[in-house]
């Protein structure tokens, strides 16, 4: 006998333009749905995310199919995966069955599903649905029974969980219905290809074939019916999120991490500076809300609101959607509070974790725009102080703009003004310029610089702050200005390549003051120094040691610069024991974001909970690689009574202690 | 009724020094800001145009580079900036810096009724506190000084209530307008510039009112009409300090002993 099915088994030939027509209705309803959301789009402003249109599309398909995203984090993205993939099996298969129905045996007189084929297409079928059911289970248990912190329930997880079991279920009784009136008598051997099918017929042996036809033509209809149901949702529930969230793998940014819109200033006929309002964001900033699937995995990694800090990404995404759903003219600022626009610190953590692409830093930072420029609002007074001290002196301190290389008094270094025919120009940036405990650091890369044999630089008095702290506070004008006059001065030098130690800097010269019109190779230091070993330019006598590392926002997450760093270290000798969040992983020393220059007054210390990651890891040293971190870091180890077991050092201390002479 | 702030740019104090072999501050490489106490009388002004919609100007004394800090005047909201300058106003002490200001209030005064002057308690540079008594007495104004708050101003009854601070104690005082108030930091916390405002204050224009206009007599203005002169600056020679108690072994007991240090030369009060 052969291995095969009959298709609409007792529903008969006649089920056909129905189906046809209620499926079509459900596809009308969906698209009805997404339709209407069209106009909240809408409000947004313009912006081109369909260039690149090839690439989009294969970014699209491989982090859709390939899970990649929601597979980083194993809770929770391994049961999503699972069932995303047996799902998708399933529905390929009743796709594979329609055709067969309708179009290849009227119209080819062919059938696929009989023999070998079948007998696998079944198989993997039952085993697609079983895994479902399995993976289903484990997400429901996840999101009602351990329900770790954060979670949210809301009316969506129970109609959506509900009505996926129901789909599933009602497939493999329908499937056991047909079986027990068919396979299980005529041909059992073939039932063993139907493991699901098999269980579920045994429900059924004992009914007379009368009721068995028609309990298997009520489940029929059932079934069908909660597929209509299904698709019907998508568009109202959290389902929406199967296309938005894929649309927007689609529709994420192409520019570098980090880019921020650079805002011409001289354009009279702008009247609003940054995001007040829903319509001065861009459309794809509102349909971030649809695409969100409340994961709250950028919630949890969050530094400020794992510090008690008015501030959640998930919750920020949310609040706007409510707004331009609800409220377009409403304030942003007031809806979502200025403490916790005022809050991030840009570490990037939840956009570098976030499944379905969302982009939040740049939306908050076009909020703090508003704040900064149309209302000159400040997250406090210290803040005030230090802005104006950067327009006044060029740096945050208020300290003597023309003692801005004082530092370097004694040292083999040229100032730019005297010499500036130089291998690489060192910015210096204002904490280490200042900064008693980053001026060392400053020192050790000269020693370093020198040991290789490399002239270095430096812009002495005429330096100014390079702005980050300040754009990442929303004060574009005053970032702009600064940076120009950087900008016009290192033009005015033959500056082949520019070093930094600070990654604030690095980000901002390398990144930013492109859009300004500095192009001028820019690296950080680590990879600087790690290529100087690497071409044996400078040698290192290994000394062992033991340490934890901690990876700067604006190296690791926004630069990609997680190894080399690490590299330099086990040259040097040392052993590492990692923190449990390092790499992309990593957690903000609390400075990015302008948040240097203002005091942390909400909630407990980030600076503290990072110091407390690195004495669990029992080293007793902490290697860090930038000024920020470093000042955040002797900070968190005297607050946090960390004194006796933990010491912070910079990379550069480090190798500049093993040099061989 | 028009209201007043006299500011003043001042080198950023906390940066100057001084030549030890010419005695004179070292004014190169120095930013100049706005005296910071007067930004507090200008914000002022400010609050009660919010308020009350009264027409402010800004008024300064100093060389042309001036315009810098009046542009920022410009920037936060002042409805005219004027800017005083002319050769023979150069090198001006209290004295004279207060009849050019007072001569081009009363000429304000003759297009529109002044109601109130602001000035900063002082300046970071001179420290002399004489300007704003200055202004009032020659204009006959009261004079209420190291305001920290605006109690009321009854416009009826032409009538302003204000809180001094004073050494450990405030004090209440009524006084009749027009008059002229010193205001201390406590007062207000100035504004930030917008950026509309800052591209809308590029197009303003500062009005530089000149002798020409004022038409004071050369002589009791400037370097010639001043009666004290700056023969000598110095850094004065301080006492070495003491080291008390022991701070790394006994940071409670060192802080003790620091306290009653304090206590003892009437530094800190209990
Ligand atoms: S960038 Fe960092 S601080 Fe800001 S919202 Fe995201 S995770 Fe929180
Ligand atoms: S914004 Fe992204 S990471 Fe955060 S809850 Fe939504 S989908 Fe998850």
């Amino acid at each position: 006998m052969e291995a095969t099915r009959q298709i609409y088994w007792n529903m008969g030939h006649g089920v056909v333009i129905p189906m046809y027509i209620l499926a079509f209705a459900a596809f009308g309803v969906l698209a009805w749905g997404f339709w209407q959301r069209l106009p909240i789009w809408r409000q947004g402003k313009a912006l081109d995310r369909f260039d690149h249109y090839d690439e989009r599309v294969k970014r699209m398909i491989s982090e859709v199919f390939g899970q990649a995203k929601v597979f980083r984090v194993t809770e929770g993205g391994v049961f999503h995966s699972i069932f995303f993939w047996s799902f998708l099996i399933l529905f390929a298969g009743t796709m594979l069955v329609m055709f067969q129905a309708d179009f290849f045996t009227p119209v080819l007189k062919v059938n696929l599903l009989s023999g070998e084929f079948y007998k696998a297409f079944s198989l993997v079928l039952d085993i697609a649905g079983i895994l479902a059911i399995v993976m289903l289970a484990g997400l429901f248990i996840r999101r009602f029974v351990t329900r770790p912190d954060g979670l949210e329930i809301v009316r969506d997880d129970y109609i959506v969980l509900q009505l996926l079991f129901a789909i599933l279920i009602t497939g493999f009784l329908i499937e056991g219905a047909r079986m027990a009136a068919t396979e299980l008598q005529q041909n059992p051997a073939l039932a063993r290809f139907s493991p699901g099918g098999l269980l579920a017929g045994q429900l059924f042996t004992t009914l007379t074939p009368g009721t068995l036809l028609v309990t298997h033509k009520i489940l029929w209809w059932l079934h069908f019916v909660l597929v209509l149901g299904f698709f019907c949702a998508v568009p109202y529930t959290k389902l929406r999120h199967i296309l938005t969230t894929s649309a927007n793998a689609f529709l994420a940014p192409f520019e570098a991490k980090g880019s921020i819109a650079t805002i011409n200033m001289e354009d009279d006929t702008v009247e609003q500076f940054g995001t007040a309002t829903i319509s001065d964001l861009s459309w794809k900033d509102i349909f971030d809300a649809d695409a969100c699937t409340s994961c709250k995995r950028c919630q949890e990694r969050c530094p400020a609101y794992t510090t008690d800090k008015p501030l959640s990404p998930m919750k920020l995404i949310k609040q706007i959607g409510e707004l331009a759903e609800g409220n377009p003219t409403g304030s942003l600022s007031e809806t979502i509070s200025q403490d916790a626009i005022w809050a991030c610190t840009t570490c990037r953590a939840c956009q570098d974790i976030c499944p379905a692409n969302i982009e939040h830093v740049n939306k908050i930072l076009e909020m703090r725009r508003n704040l900064t420029l149309m209302e000159g609002a400040f997250p406090g007074d210290e803040v005030k102080t230090a802005v104006n001290n950067i327009e006044v002196n060029g740096n945050p301190f208020g300290l003597a703009f023309a003692a801005r290389g004082d530092w370097a008094e004694g040292l083999q270094i040229s100032v730019m003004e005297q010499d500036s025919d130089v291998d690489i120009l060192y910015f210096v940036g204002c904490y280490a310029s200042f900064d008693k405990r980053n001026q060392a650091i400053a020192r050790n890369f000269i020693t370093i610089c020198n040991a290789a044999g490399v002239k270095v630089g430096i812009l002495g008095k005429e330096e100014k702050c390079c702005g980050e702290p300040v754009r990442k506070l929303g004060n574009e004008y005053l970032y702009q200005m600064t940076a120009a006059e950087n900008i016009e001065l290192i033009k005015t030098y033959n500056v082949r390549k520019i070093v930094t130690t600070c990654p604030h800097c690095f980000n901002t010269l390398a990144r930013d003051y492109k859009d300004l019109g500095l192009d001028i190779p820019v690296e950080h230091y680590t990879t600087y120094i790690n290529t100087l070993l690497e071409n044996n330019k400078l040698n290192l006598t290994p000394e062992t040691f033991r340490y934890t590392y901690h990876d700067s926002c604006y190296l690791g997450r926004y630069m990609d610069i997680i190894e080399q760093p690490r590299s330099i270290l086990t040259r040097a000798g040392g052993s590492i024991t990692e923190m449990d969040k390092s790499g992309y992983d990593s957690f903000c020393c609390s400075a990015g974001g302008g948040r240097i220059i203002a005091e942390e007054k909400l909630g407990s210390k980030i600076s503290e909970a990072r110091i407390k990651m690195a004495t669990d890891t029992g080293a007793p040293l902490l290697v860090s690689n930038c000024p920020f971190c470093m000042t955040m870091f002797e900070d968190g180890i005297k607050t946090g009574g960390a004194e006796d077991v933990l010491r912070v050092r910079d990379l550069a201390e480090i190798v500049a202690e093993r040099i061989v002479a | 009724m028009l209201v007043i702030s006299c500011i003043k740019q001042v080198p950023d104090t906390t940066q100057v020094r001084i030549d030890p072999v010419t005695n004179t501050l070292i004014r190169e490489g120095i930013p100049f800001i706005i005296n910071p106490y007067d930004s507090h009388a200008l914000e002022e002004s400010l609050r009660l145009k919010d308020r009350y919609g009264m027409r402010t100007v800004a008024l300064s004394m100093g060389p042309p580079n001036t315009v810098a800090t009046l542009k920022k005047a410009y920037a936060i909201g002042v409805d005219e900036a004027i800017l005083l300058s002319d050769r023979c106003f150069g090198g001006a002490d209290t004295l004279a810096t207060s009849k050019v200001l007072s001569a081009a209030i009363e000429r304000l005064d003759k297009q529109e009724k002044v109601g109130i002057v602001f000035c900063g308690k002082q300046t970071i540079d001179g420290d002399t506190a004489q300007v704003g008594p200055g202004i009032a007495s020659r204009l006959g104004f009261s004079q209420l000084t190291l305001v920290d708050r605006i109690e009321s101003i009854d416009f009826l009854r032409k009538r302003i209530k204000v809180r001094r601070k004073l050494e450990g104690r405030h004090e209440i005082v009524e006084a009749p307008l027009p008059v002229m108030i010193t205001v201390v930091r406590e007062l207000n916390r100035p504004r930030y510039p917008t950026v509309p405002m800052r591209i809308e204050s590029e197009e303003k224009e500062i009005k530089v009112w000149d002798n020409s206009v004022l038409k004071l007599d050369a002589e009791t203005v400037g370097l010639k009409g001043s009666p004290t002169w700056v023969s000598k600056i110095f850094s004065p020679e301080r006492d070495q300090g003491e080291i008390i108690g022991d701070g790394i072994n006994d940071p409670a007991g060192t802080a003790n002993l620091l306290i009653d240090k304090l206590l003892s030369k009437d530094l800190l009060a209990v």
